[in-house]
């Protein structure tokens, strides 16, 4: 029993939330401007302790993310990128270094972070409708406004005639979709994604890649993306950092250039493949 | 030498909290018992228990092993008896629609019930115990066969079959040791349930077994004799289980 | 695939597979007629077993008294399963909140189901006598561990991906048992209630036959002493019909509760 054997523990905390509050209480809390990076990572590192042996998955990690930005974290299986997320998103405590989401340490999940898995997780005694006003409930927030935002979201995944579907009826993709609306539904800051559409088959992985672009074009959040498909990170990023295999370290942090709203056909384009190919090479070189 | 990491992992991974709460528990029972209970055959202490069952041993283990005996023939035979239905019946689809859902009906019927009857038919003795213990048993070692056999899946199936495998290899290579998994958690279940069946069959009727012998202690109020029958009861459960696991462990040692 | 534990493959779900329910049914209507066949065809002396017929015609010659053994039987049978789900739920609530009492007390709780409880039937009625307290507590002792084992498996069993989706909207730990874990334990724990109904109705009988004051068990054991063997009979076809009756309730009633699993 993993972590399902967890009820009635704590989620682990670093850094002590009294401090933070009463610094806030005494010197006002800190400003944003907007030019401020939205997220701060400086020196993480994660290492497992396991019964004989311990086991560094990430390696003094920095980088800043801009507002508003759309960052792709990429690397191999098990190169540590899907810990850096749970890290992010406050689940996983580091073992040193900080993340600072405006500017406050994260020291456990955040409203204002939303999340979406590989695996949709819906729950199947919940119908579309009652999975995406999850959140909502958990909040303790107004269900009633968030009703028509809840249809407005689905309507826009094209879900609306699903609304009252149980999960076990929607294909991996619809999953797929309602996880996103559920993940949007809190309006979120920074919206985290592990590998949304590595469960989906090609066809629909391009769909949900070109509805994925269409969402944040409109809502333009910070969104951090973690992938092992180099084309997919291209086409949907502004940035793409590439994980070395454990233990994880930067290897590549590219900017991409190119123009948006970006269609399917730009994949065929020199330029798209000339990032490709330099990430690819940046990979090589690592693993080499 | 055994490094103090290796000693203090050990420690940890002994379970003391339940080991403490037994230990106080008996001792709170003792205590008890002895301040509070009007008599002490009728509420006994555990150390009365255990003087019974010293005193009575002979006794006890005289009218075991016609109980044991009886535990262990049903549960054989089911579990023979119960892995060829189980396994006939998932090989052919016409005997599966008719006959498993008839399985699952007597599965699910309280075959206890039929204690007196069996007496009736096979006397007080030896046979009505063993038959009883072996119908509570046989059904569910069907059921757990017929899963077995029938969840191989055909993908297994069909690489066996491209490899050109005859029957007999594919029984003995792909087929028995898929369907072991299932077989050996009926078995876990089976071999608790032929000891019901054999208690609830000495409890009805006969003059001999453990189930009879706990009878005779309860009338006569001797309630510590009674304990430690049924300790030797548990005893033999817990046992036969154990072999089981064991049993398990050897034979499907892929799993986990 | 996990092997079948004792409740997963039920008459209702059988029938699913079989070819409709006429199949089954014909089978047994064929084990009506080999027994009709047999009795006669083997000279079988009446007091051993009696055939068909005979068997029907006791019943509708003593209904009043079958039913009212059977309504005794089956006020206790539900009493005893009220009793070991809420206490067995309960309890497993109480054990799963806390990591330390589960790991004090769950051995325990699963080195009872190696245990033949009904041999503490006669210790019951030593300390209880005769009557309808020791049937219920010795059907309360064997129903209410196997609730206490299913319903703490089905909450701790809530599959990673959903936990840790509840984690990440840092929901409070009883938000999640509440939200989360219980609707997601509902078809083990009725798989749990299954169980026990099956067992507590075990208690019961058996329960009856050695404090013998009521019910169908009373009817068995006095009927076989005076070797009145179509009555028997009867009373233990109705123990049979019985069980299968309230399992076969429970199961529709799971499928009515359980509508997000087409397949169950």
């Amino acid at each position: 029993m993993g972590q399902g054997a967890r009820l009635g523990q704590a989620l682990p905390l670093g850094l002590n939330p009294i401090r933070e509050k009463l610094t806030d209480a005494v010197e006002g809390p800190r400003r944003q401007s907007p030019n401020d990076p939205h997220v701060v990572i400086a020196d993480l590192s994660k290492t497992y302790e396991l019964k004989d042996d311990s086991i560094e998955s990430i390696r003094r990690v920095s980088f800043e993310v801009e507002r508003g930005g759309f960052l792709s974290i990429l690397g191999p299986s098990g190169c540590g990128k899907s810990t850096f997320l749970m890290i992010l998103a406050g689940i996983i405590p580091a073992s040193s270094g900080v993340v600072k989401i405006d500017s406050t340490p994260v020291i456990g999940p955040r409203r204002e972070t939303s999340l979406v898995f590989q695996v949709p997780a819906l729950f199947p005694w919940r119908s579309v409708l009652g999975n995406v006003l999850f959140p909502i409930e958990i909040f303790k927030g107004d269900l009633k406004r968030h009703h028509d935002k809840a249809l407005a979201l689905l309507d826009m995944t094209v879900l609306a005639d699903f609304k009252d579907r149980l999960p076990e009826q929607l294909s991996g993709g619809m999953a797929q979709r309602v996880s996103l609306c559920r993940a949007l539904i809190t309006d979120p800051e920074l919206l985290l994604m592990d590998e949304p559409f590595s469960a989906l088959d090609a066809l629909t992985r391009d769909e949900m890649t070109l509805e994925l672009q269409h969402i944040w074009e409109k809502f333009r959040k910070t969104v951090v993306f973690v992938t092992h498909s180099i084309r997919e990170a291209v086409f949907l990023s502004d940035r793409v950092i590439v994980f070395s295999p454990r233990p994880a370290v930067i290897g590549c942090d590219l900017r991409i250039d190119l123009p948006r709203p970006r269609k399917l056909e730009i994949q065929e384009t020199a330029e798209f493949n000339r990032y490709c190919a330099e990430i690819r090479a940046s990979i090589g070189v690592r693993s080499g | 030498m055994i490094s103090l990491a290796r000693m203090g992992a050990r420690w940890r991974a002994v379970n003391w909290p339940a080991l403490i709460f037994g230990a106080a528990i008996v001792s709170l029972w003792e205590a008890l018992v002895r301040a509070l209970a009007p008599s002490q055959s009728l509420f006994p202490p555990p150390s009365y228990v255990m003087w019974s069952l010293y005193v009575r041993f002979d006794l006890i283990m005289e009218h075991a092993w016609p109980t044991f005996c009886q535990t262990l023939v049903g549960f054989l035979l089911s579990v023979v008896l119960g892995v060829a239905l189980g396994w006939i019946i998932s090989k052919s689809r016409t005997l599966f629609e008719a006959l498993y859902p008839v399985v699952v009906v007597l599965q699910v019927v309280p075959k206890e019930a039929l204690a007196p009857l069996l007496v009736l038919w096979f006397g007080a003795g030896t046979l009505s115990r063993t038959a009883l213990a072996f119908l509570i048993a046989f059904f569910p070692m069907v059921i757990n066969t017929t899963f077995g056999v029938r969840s191989l899946n055909t993908a297994m199936r069909d690489y066996a079959t491209s490899l050109l495998c005859n029957r007999w290899q594919f029984f003995t290579k792909v087929e028995l040791p898929w369907a072991l998994t299932s077989i050996l958690a009926g078995m876990k279940i089976s071999v608790t349930l032929s000891v019901i069946g054999v208690v609830v069959a000495e409890i009805v009727a006969g003059r001999n077994g453990l189930g009879y012998l706990l009878l005779f202690a309860a009338s006569r109020l001797d309630m510590g004799f009674s304990l430690a029958i049924l300790l030797v009861l548990a005893i033999w459960g817990g046992a036969l289980f154990a072999a089981v696991v064991l049993l398990e462990q050897r034979a499907v040692y892929w799993r986990r | 695939m996990k092997p079948p534990t004792m409740s997963s493959h039920s008459p209702v779900t059988a029938y699913r597979h079989s070819r409709g329910v006429l199949i089954p049914c014909g089978v047994f209507l064929a084990i009506g007629v080999g027994w009709s066949l047999a009795v006669s065809a083997f000279k079988v002396p009446p007091l051993l077993l009696p055939g068909p017929m005979a068997v029907f015609r006791t019943i509708v010659e003593e209904r009043e008294l079958l039913f009212q053994a059977a309504a005794s039987t089956l006020s206790e049978i539900l009493l005893a399963i009220a009793i070991a789900v809420v206490t067995g739920f309960a309890t497993a609530i109480l054990v799963g909140i806390s990591p330390l009492v589960r790991r004090t007390i769950f051995p325990y709780i699963l080195a009872t189901q190696v245990v033949p409880k009904v041999a503490l039937a006669p210790i019951l009625i030593a300390w209880f006598g005769i009557g309808m307290e020791s049937r219920l507590i010795l059907a309360f002792l064997i129903s209410y561990f196997p609730m206490v084992i299913n319903t703490l498996a089905g909450i701790l069993g809530t599959s990673d991906a959903m936990l840790r989706y509840a984690q990440s909207l840092a929901a409070s730990e009883w938000q999640i048992l509440v939200k989360v874990r219980l609707p997601a334990a509902i078809p083990a724990i009725l798989s749990g209630v299954k169980i026990t109904a099956g067992v507590a109705v075990i208690g019961i009988v058996v329960g009856e036959f050695v404090a013998t004051d009521s019910g169908l068990g009373k009817v068995i054991i006095d009927s076989s002493a005076s070797m009145d063997t179509a009555l028997t009979v009867a009373a233990t076809l109705l123990i049979g019909t019985l069980g299968l009756a309230l399992l076969g309730a429970l199961e529709l009633a799971e499928r009515r509760i359980v509508y997000w699993q087409s397949g169950s």
